[in-house]
């Protein structure tokens, strides 16, 4: 879910409002109208493919919503969306950016490496900041069992 | 303060002439640039696209599902069979 999300920040903010990428624009740049709505229809594929993640993590949260030993943390819950966001920059910074080179983060950039290291970094950033919170989630809750033994 | 009121019958005509220009508009644009949108979007790179495209996604999706199922699945292929 926290994948999802993230994929739907960089899709919103970084493609739509700011529109310093699209999906495709390191190899079809949208400097015509055309070569713009063939970038948008694939920015479209991408924000289906990340609302699908979404939905599976939604899933995935309501299936152990009625587990009774899944402890019902907000920092955990928080830590985990952090955690998946980050995963989502570093993976697809990786592939995306740096192996198969379908985009950077600021086309418009002369020196596009910085603007990609500096994504990718953020990405840590997230890693390390849902994982230290998922940590003290750890010890902030108990089980449901738990207390459903204490009512 | 006096607020001028709009008959309906005015209103409507404004209304619809407003859409009539809004559609022929859109209408002469997509007359132009859509059977070229449409030509490059269905390429024969389609597939290659969308196999690059959704291979991050794709990646993600198999680990969440993975680390989801992992108890599941290493208790399954840990445990002793009944046969033994």
């Amino acid at each position: 879910m926290g994948a999802g999300l993230g994929g739907f920040v960089d899709g919103i903010v970084l493609h739509q409002m700011l529109q310093w990428h699209n999906m495709l624009s390191n190899r079809l740049p949208p400097d015509t109208l055309v070569a713009a709505k063939v970038n948008m229809y694939w920015d479209g594929v991408f924000h289906a493919a990340v609302w699908i993640m979404t939905a599976i993590g939604l899933r995935m949260l309501w299936s152990v919503g009625s587990r009774r030993d899944v402890p019902w943390s907000g920092r955990t819950f928080m830590g985990a969306l952090l955690l998946g966001w980050g995963l989502f920059n570093v993976i697809e910074g990786i592939i995306d950016h740096q192996l198969l080179g379908l985009h950077h983060v600021q086309e418009y950039a002369t020196n596009k490496l910085p603007w990609d290291l500096a994504f990718l970094g953020f990405g840590l950033l997230l890693l390390l900041s849902g994982w230290s919170l998922i940590r003290a989630g750890r010890h902030d809750t108990a089980s449901r069992s738990m207390v459903g033994e204490y009512r | 303060m006096t607020i001028r009121k709009i008959s309906a019958p005015r209103l409507a005509a404004v209304l619809a002439s407003w859409l009539l220009c809004w559609l022929s508009t859109s209408a002469l644009a997509c007359r132009v640039c859509r059977p070229r949108v449409q030509a490059t979007i269905h390429a024969p790179d389609y597939g290659q696209n969308l196999l690059l495209i959704l291979l991050p996604v794709g990646l993600l999706v198999l680990l969440g599902v993975g680390l989801f199922f992992a108890d599941t699945l290493t208790r399954r292929f840990t445990s002793p069979s009944l046969h033994d």
